[in-house]
């Protein structure tokens, strides 16, 4: 489980480069009053935070093996 | 312009640090471990602070503003940097970490000397590291000087400014050590974000908000709100590289790793890629006023300081200085914490390893406190006789702290890796950063690729790094399973 969330958090880092990020680089249309471009990194700096968030609660759904 | 509200608001900004270092100095417990590394006993809030404050430099107001008003939006492509950051903190660090705590690392060298057996590493590594830092505390310098002067309209000179500047770090650091760094980093921290928030905001209100301030851009200067950008920097392999360079060359530099051995919980590294993220959006109220600077005056020569110039030109004084004083905490919350590191570096890399083995740990303190002073002197010395270059010298800075990837990515994954091959290859990368950052060499050669210096130094140092290791002998099979064996405890 550790390793999906692993590959969820990159793939919203590598939606924000090439050749995902041009789907978002554009001017049209505006979100959140701002040029797409922006709002497409911003949008996947968000869902990268809650993926990360729930990562971070969870413990990367994983029980503890070895000793701390 | 009225002083007396800036001279306030600086003197007031000057002091919450001075009493906060004076309160870490009344805990600290005077050993060496407290003053540099907190007797690893960090709570999360001041980790998460301290990482935040101490990568936002002057380079958050000043370069980035600069760039987003030459260059348009391509740097936000780079911004998600800061999970990339937050999930390498989190995967090398937290080993890292555990290392530290159970072999009593303190500073990068102990890590490496340690695996690869070789005690000249440890210098290795430390003159790398406090070479590539030096310029980085120089732009904070000149950074934080042109901020202070600004805000109080000339009043308070560049020398002056950045004398003052440094003489209330090096107090706090050298009463309060990494504990007074890190609790004035959480009231620089969140000065910080607060301040490029409002800020932004403030500002681009002022031209009817945000979304009328791009409409207008939208009309005006297209090009400037899609990558590669007006000047077409931000072409998609710049980007790319740039992003790996920072996020690795972030996590590496000297201050950063004292915030991975200080680190008291574990969980601190699970929550600290959410964390990071999310300070990412500062960068948000850098862009509205970069934006609205490039609406209101295109000309605008010194592109560096369009944030401060829109702040004090459209903003209440008040706001302007509050904001201007998180501009300079930003600059300060970096510096403060590479003083502190190089001083980590020279006491126990250099003086207790190579000319003082048995010195005691008031010794070592001292000493540390002695290259505070000195590494300061130089840097305020440069920073008067060189006082410019910002994106540049920050990115050089960067781009030198992450050619340490393949000797660590050696200790924590590759058994086959060599003392020979983290040696070769730390020192081939750092010389192909300063060839492809100083010469056109690499543009020459291959006009058609746009990658930054510090990517060029990754390959070719790892390069280096694998064919020296595959050609020399490993650590001896008693430290590699150790290593094995101690790291095998954190696998869950």
């Amino acid at each position: 489980m550790k390793k999906v969330y692993y590959a969820l958090i990159v793939l919203c880092i590598l939606m924000t480069q090439w050749p995902l990020s041009l789907i978002g680089n554009r001017i049209e249309p505006f979100v959140f009053g701002m040029p797409f471009s922006i709002s497409w990194v911003v949008i996947w700096i968000c869902i990268g935070c809650a993926i990360s968030l729930v990562a971070a609660i969870t413990n990367f759904s994983e029980k503890k093996g070895g000793k701390k | 312009m009225s002083t007396a509200i800036p001279i306030i608001i600086l003197a007031l900004f000057l002091l919450i640090p001075l009493i906060v270092g004076m309160w870490a100095a009344k805990q600290s417990t005077g050993t060496t471990e407290d003053y540099f590394i907190q007797g690893r006993s960090m709570g999360m809030i001041p980790v998460f602070f301290t990482l935040a404050a101490t990568w936002w430099s002057a380079f958050a107001f000043l370069g980035t503003g600069g760039d987003f008003f030459t260059n348009g939006v391509g740097y936000w492509y780079v911004a998600p940097l800061n999970i990339g950051f937050g999930l390498l903190y989190y995967v090398f660090g937290r080993k890292i970490w555990h290392l530290g705590k159970n072999f009593n690392y303190i500073t990068p060298g102990d890590l490496f000397a340690d695996y690869y057996e070789c005690k000249a590493l440890r210098q290795i590594i430390g003159v790398i590291l406090l070479i590539f830092t030096i310029p980085y505390l120089q732009i904070q310098l000149v950074g934080a000087g042109y901020i202070i002067e600004t805000m109080t309209g000339g009043l308070l000179p560049f020398w002056l400014s950045g004398l003052i500047f440094y003489v209330v770090i090096i107090f706090y650091v050298w009463v309060g050590g990494l504990r007074a760094v890190a609790l004035t980093d959480v009231f620089y921290g969140i000065l910080i974000f607060a301040g490029l928030i409002i800020g932004g905001l403030t500002i681009a209100s002022e031209f009817g908000g945000v979304e009328a301030v791009f409409t207008q851009l939208a009309i005006s200067n297209p090009e400037w709100l899609t990558a590669p950008g007006a000047t077409g920097k931000y072409t998609y392999d710049y980007i790319f590289s740039m992003t790996l360079v920072m996020i690795v060359g972030g996590l590496f530099g000297l201050p950063m790793w004292l915030r991975m051995y200080s680190v008291k919980e574990e969980k601190t590294f699970r929550y600290s890629i959410a964390f990071m993220g999310v300070m990412a959006l500062g960068y948000l109220g850098t862009t509205w006023a970069a934006f609205s600077g490039l609406l209101d005056m295109p000309t605008f020569e010194t592109a560096d300081n369009i944030f401060p110039t829109m702040l004090l030109e459209y903003t209440p004084l008040f706001l302007a200085c509050l904001v201007l004083a998180a501009a300079a905490s930003a600059a300060m919350s970096t510096a403060n914490s590479q003083l502190h590191a190089i001083s980590t570096v020279i006491s126990l890399d250099i003086y207790k390893a190579r000319v003082n083995k048995e010195a005691s740990q008031s010794q070592i303190i001292r000493v540390g406190r002695i290259g505070l002073i000195v590494f300061a002197s130089i840097a305020y010395v440069l920073a008067l006789t060189y006082p410019g270059l910002l994106v540049t010298i920050g990115l050089l800075s960067i781009a030198g702290a992450a050619q340490l990837l393949p000797g660590i990515i050696g200790v924590l994954f590759w058994r086959r890796s060599t003392k020979q091959g983290a040696i070769w290859g730390t020192i081939v990368g750092s010389v192909v950063v300063v060839i492809a950052s100083f010469t056109s060499l690499f543009t020459t050669l291959l006009p058609a690729v746009n990658i930054h210096a510090g990517l060029w130094g990754l390959i070719f140092g790892s390069i280096t790094f694998i064919v020296v290791s595959l050609l020399t002998e490993p650590p001896s099979q008693e430290t590699r399973d150790r290593f094995t064996n101690t790291l095998n405890e954190l696998k869950y």
